[in-house]
Formats: C-alpha cells, sequence, structure tokens
C-alpha cells in the first residue's frame, strides 16, 4: 500500500462524486483566492509607495514648522538653507520647498499650474528623469531668474509637443503673470496612469528657483518645509539634529519645538507597517472563509464515511488496517483541499491583476505566498480530514458490515 | 487448525444481555470441509465472525494455526484476515465503484504486492473460478452467479489456509448454487480447510461434516451420511 495507491483510490472516489466534490472544493478556493489576492495587492501597494519613497531618496530629511506653534519670525528664511549647506559638513544638499499654485499660458493655452519650488539642489531631491535641456543652477536661483523646467505631460499639453527648451511661457498669479524661459523637461511624475495630457483638469506641473516664485507671487522669502539631504546613511540622524539646532539658534525659539526634522526613511517605514497590519488583518479576514471551507472539507468527509461504511467493513474483513483507511480518508480530504488550493491560486492570481488594473497597482505575488498558499491548503485537508478519517478508521469491522 | 474452547459471546443492548455463543468448543482438522447449520438466531454467524476475527468473543480461547488469536490487538488480527483466512457473504460485499480485477487484487494492495505481481495473481484466481473475461466489469454488470466467483477469487487470492463462507448461495438460483458449490468444493479437495454456514440441507450434504446448533449451543456434530457427489 503505497501513496501512489492511496492517490489512486482518492482520486477514483473524488471523480464520482464530482459535483460533490466540486461544490466541497468551492469553500477552498473562494478562501485560499481571497487570501492570496489581498495578499499580493498589499504587497503591490507597498512596492507602489517604496518606489515614490526611494525616489525622494532615503538620505533625505525633512524639516518643518509646526503651524500651529509658530510665530511669524520662526519660518524658515532662504539664508538659513544657505547657512545650514555652509556650516554642517553632514549635508550634502539642501532645498526650501515652496509649492504654490497659480496659472501657466502658453500661445494657445491656458492652465492652472501647480509650482513647486526651491533651490538647485531641489533636482538631487526631487529627481525625475530629466529628459531635455538642464535643470536650473545656484546662479539662477540667486538671481531669481524667470526660468522653469516643467514636465512632459504639461509640455504636450500646453505645446503640443515634448521638446520645449527654449520657448517661454507665462507664469504667476492669474492677473499678474510674467514670462519664464523653460530650461528643461522632466519625466512626468504620474507616468503610469497613461497619458493624461488632453485632459483640462490635470494641473501644470512647473518646477522653478523658490527666489523667482516668491518675486512672482509677492512672498516673503520664507518656507515651512526645508529638505536636506546627508551625504551618507550613517549621518541621516546627525544632519537632522544639527539642521534643527543651528535653525533654533538663528530664530532664538529654542525649546518651543516648533521645528520637526523627520527622515524620509522613517515615514517609509511607518506607512509600510501601516499598509502591512491592514493587508495581515483583510487576509485574516479572508482566512476566515478558508476555515468555513474545512468545515465544508470536514462536513462532506462525514458524510463520505457514514455512506461508505459497509465499504470500510469489507475493506477490513479483507485485511484493511487501521492505518489504510485512516490515510485512505486522510488522502481524499488532502487532494480536495490541495486541488481547491491551487484553483484558488489561479484565481486569486488573476483576480489580484483585475483588481490591480483598476487601483493602478502592480500585485506583486511572491514565491513564498504560492507556497504558503498550497501548504496552507495541504493543512486545512489534513485538519479538517483527520476526524473523519479516524472516524472511518476506528469502525468495528463487524458493525461495519452490518451497516445498510 | 482451528480450535475454540469455551467460547462465549454476549451481546449487551442496554439492559437486554442475549447470550449468542454458550461455552462452545470445537476442533476442525486441515482439509475439513464444515457445514454449520442451524435455525436463525442460534449463533451459526457470531461462530463464523468470531473464527474469522471480525468479532470478538466475551470468554474462552481461540487458537488458529497453532497460535492464542484470542488476545491479539486490532492491525494484528486485520494481518489474519488478510493472509490466513478468505470470506465469502451471502451478498458478495464485492466494491462497487472497482472492476472485477481491481476487487480480487485489493486484499494484495492491503498485503503490499507489488502491482505487476497482483495482476498475475489476481487472473490466476478469477481463471481457478473460470472467470477469466469480463474482467475489466464492475460488479453491477455481470450476473450474481459470477459475482460470488469473483468474491471466492478475491477470497483465495492470498492462499489463505481457511476460508470461511457465510450462506455462500442464499443469493442464488439452483443452477448458480450448482456452480459455487463446485467450485468450493475443488477448493476444499485442493486441500483449503473450509467451515460454510448454511441453512439449505442441499448445500451442507456438498461438506464432510455438519454441526447443528440451536440457542449458541452445538447440538450435533457429525459425519455427513450421503455425501454429494461432483
Amino acid at each position: 500500500m503505497n501513496i501512489f495507491e492511496n492517490v489512486k483510490m482518492a482520486l477514483s472516489s473524488i471523480w464520482a462524486n464530482k459535483m460533490r466534490s466540486f461544490l466541497t472544493m468551492l469553500g477552498i478556493i473562494i478562501g485560499i483566492s481571497s487570501v492570496i489576492a489581498v495578499v499580493s495587492l498589499g504587497q503591490g501597494g507597498q512596492n507602489l509607495i517604496m518606489g515614490e519613497f526611494e525616489k525622494i531618496g532615503t538620505n533625505t530629511v525633512s524639516i518643518s514648522v509646526d503651524d500651529n506653534n509658530a510665530e511669524r519670525s520662526d519660518y524658515i528664511t532662504f539664508d538659513d538653507i544657505r547657512l545650514l549647506k555652509e556650516k554642517i559638513p553632514y549635508i550634502r544638499y539642501a532645498t526650501p520647498i515652496l509649492r504654490v499654485q497659480g496659472w501657466a499660458s502658453s500661445a494657445t493655452k491656458t492652465k492652472i499650474a501647480i509650482i513647486i519650488s526651491g533651490s538647485a539642489d531641489l533636482y538631487q531631491i526631487q529627481s525625475n528623469e530629466l529628459l531635455y535641456g538642464r535643470y536650473f543652477n545656484d546662479i539662477e536661483y540667486e538671481e531669481a531668474r524667470a526660468v522653469a523646467v516643467i514636465d512632459k505631460t504639461t509640455a504636450k499639453s500646453l505645446f503640443k509637443m515634448e521638446d520645449v527648451v527654449g520657448m517661454t511661457l507665462d507664469v504667476g498669479p492669474k492677473t499678474a503673470q510674467r514670462s519664464v524661459t523653460i530650461i528643461g523637461v522632466v519625466e512626468s511624475e504620474y507616468d503610469m496612469f497613461g497619458d493624461m495630457s488632453d485632459n483640462e483638469y490635470v494641473p501644470a506641473l512647473l518646477y522653478m528657483p523658490a527666489t523667482t516664485v516668491s518675486y512672482f507671487f509677492s512672498l516673503d522669502e520664507t518656507v515651512n518645509q526645508v529638505f536636506i539631504m546627508a551625504d551618507s546613511k550613517d549621518n541621516v540622524e546627525s544632519a537632522g539634529n544639527l539642521a534643527k539646532n543651528l535653525l533654533e539658534n538663528r530664530h532664538g525659539n529654542r525649546g518651543r519645538d516648533v521645528y520637526k526634522a523627520e527622515n524620509v526613511m522613517k515615514q517609509l517605514q511607518q506607512v509600510n507597517k501601516v499598509l502591512g497590519i491592514f493587508t495581515t488583518f483583510v487576509a485574516a479576514v479572508a482566512a476566515i472563509s478558508l476555515v468555513v471551507g474545512g468545515v465544508g472539507v470536514m462536513n462532506i468527509m462525514l458524510v463520505s464515511v457514514t455512506e461508505r461504511t459497509r465499504e470500510i467493513g469489507i475493506r477490513k474483513a479483507i485485511g484493511a488496517r487501521t492505518g489504510h483507511i485512516l490515510f485512505q480518508f486522510l488522502t481524499e480530504s488532502v487532494i480536495i483541499s490541495c486541488i481547491g488550493g491551487i484553483l484558488g491560486l489561479i484565481f486569486g492570481i488573476f483576480g489580484a491583476y483585475g483588481l490591480g488594473r483598476i487601483a493602478g497597482i502592480t500585485p506583486h505575488v511572491s514565491p513564498g505566498t504560492v507556497i504558503l498558499a498550497i501548504l496552507f491548503s495541504s493543512a486545512v485537508g489534513i485538519f479538517f480530514g483527520i476526524y473523519p478519517a479516524r472516524k472511518a478508521a476506528m469502525l468495528d469491522p463487524i458493525v461495519a458490515l452490518r451497516y445498510e | 487448525m482451528i480450535r475454540i474452547e469455551n467460547v462465549t459471546k454476549v451481546y449487551k443492548t442496554g439492559a437486554i444481555r442475549l447470550t449468542a455463543l454458550n461455552d462452545i468448543s470445537l476442533h476442525i482438522k486441515p482439509g475439513e470441509f464444515v457445514a454449520v447449520m442451524g435455525p436463525s438466531g442460534c449463533g451459526k454467524s457470531t461462530l463464523l465472525n468470531i473464527l474469522g476475527c471480525l468479532d470478538k468473543m466475551t470468554s474462552g480461547r481461540y487458537i488458529l494455526n497453532g497460535k492464542d488469536v484470542s488476545t491479539l490487538a486490532g492491525n494484528e488480527l486485520a494481518r489474519i484476515r488478510n493472509k490466513e483466512i478468505g470470506f465469502i457473504f451471502q451478498s458478495f460485499n464485492l466494491l462497487p465503484r472497482m472492476t472485477v480485477l481491481e476487487n480480487v487484487e485489493l486484499p494484495m494492495v492491503y498485503a503490499g504486492v507489488p502491482a505487476r505481481e497482483r495482476r498475475e495473481k489476481a487472473i490466476e484466481a478469477l481463471s481457478k473460478v473460470d472467470l477469466a473475461e469480463r474482467i475489466r466489469h464492475r460488479p453491477s454488470e455481470i450476473s450474481g452467479g459470477q459475482m460470488q466467483r469473483v468474491a471466492i477469487a478475491r477470497a483465495i487470492v492470498n492462499n489463505p489456509s481457511i476460508i470461511l463462507a457465510d450462506e455462500p448461495t442464499g443469493n442464488l438460483d439452483t443452477k448458480a448454487t450448482e456452480e459455487i458449490m463446485r467450485i468450493i468444493r475443488k477448493l476444499n479437495d485442493e486441500g483449503t480447510t473450509i467451515l460454510m454456514v448454511t441453512h439449505e440441507p442441499d448445500v451442507a450434504n456438498y461438506a464432510g461434516r455438519i454441526i447443528r446448533m440451536r440457542d449458541g449451543r452445538i447440538i450435533d456434530d457429525s459425519p455427513v451420511q450421503n455425501r454429494t457427489v461432483i
């Protein structure tokens, strides 16, 4: 009596009750496929967020002013930022972050514009791939020159072409737009959603020197956020603390805790943790359906044992041992669960890609998930099959033989 | 070969105690063909089940082939049923989903015989009962007499020393009964010990010795006077 014999016997009995076996499997199929779909979408989502953060860079620290707690004099000036870079050796790049909403007009078209501005170091920190031209440099920042880098989608939307280096745009508040020269075009941030250059509601995206933007929008040359980038991973923490100290000294607000230094990597870890917990939670809910599926397997195996009591009696009369009967029924429940598990895996992967397409997430199906799904469905088969199989194996041969 | 001493079997259902076998002793020598007769409820089937290691006695001793089997556990009894005893039942007890060949192979599956050898031996056993064809059919596709022949092939395939038959012709017509009894008699002539329960005198006359039972006791044990000649 070997495994092959057992499997053959189990398959023939599963095949003899096709409809019933399929309905039993359905519970496992639904359970496994929902767990697989949730887990692969969760992992896909984590990868997506990870990618976004890594674009900013893991050595980056954001220093922000706590708006609820800050006085006018606490806001960070452009001079502060120059000093940060000069005085603190760990800081390789430093840029103010100033986000403004305005208008951008080409000769033919006017659009709402989101202007992200900083020093020339902005490119190092929020780096999208440069497609044409160049980024603005330190001189253009210091002298507040009227230059701008735009993204590909904006170029196509306003000019109907991609390489628009050297052309001019009118930028500013709606009533006071000034002419700027486009010196570079970068890859679009949200390219994965497809070409949106025809969409009227997608704003134009511009990257400009913060000095220029302050002048255009009549702002006071202060910001509430600075990004600094340390020269190595080990110095990230010190760079943040030193920067905070320097700012507190310059603004004389030590002890009020106005500035918050946050490592982007730490934020990433936090977001990942939250997403991980969420994924685990949803997967756990889905796993409940797997348990329900397992109970279904147990139920049908119990019916099967009762139906086949006489068969068990005959088998015992001609020499089947307790182990033979136990393994015969256990093999059957494991095979039902395993087939269910494999079908569930297939449906789950399809489902994950289907849902992922709608949600804009590329699901991540790891080999670990696949192996775990199959092992888990086998475990369900064993766990919920052992009781019926034991019941069958323990039957008294003479009672079983007399059973009608 | 078979020796039982002071065997008693009591069934307890709630408060009711039913004595199926009352202090029975019996000795069957190798190569004997014994028929057990008696009215229903006399304990003849219980005796057969105990001799076949299917049922446990309440008290007494059972020596089979020189070995005390009254104290053996479930799996050891299964081994004895598999190797040393062949069963033939009134209702054939073939597995309906399996073919004739697979049914005959089954005892060898439990004995751990390799597949190729199993097939050869099963076909050999089937030809002994004149059923070399129709071996790919299912039990539902053949006649009652043929089904009982399959059951006999299954019983002899592991070369047991004893065959226990419980009313083997009870569900068969006269012609099939004769066929089956000829086969059983032939097996006996070849040396297999046979113990058969029946209530038909014609069938019992194929045996060499008849034991009559009543109320759980043996009331008569004598050789057959006018044994059927085949």
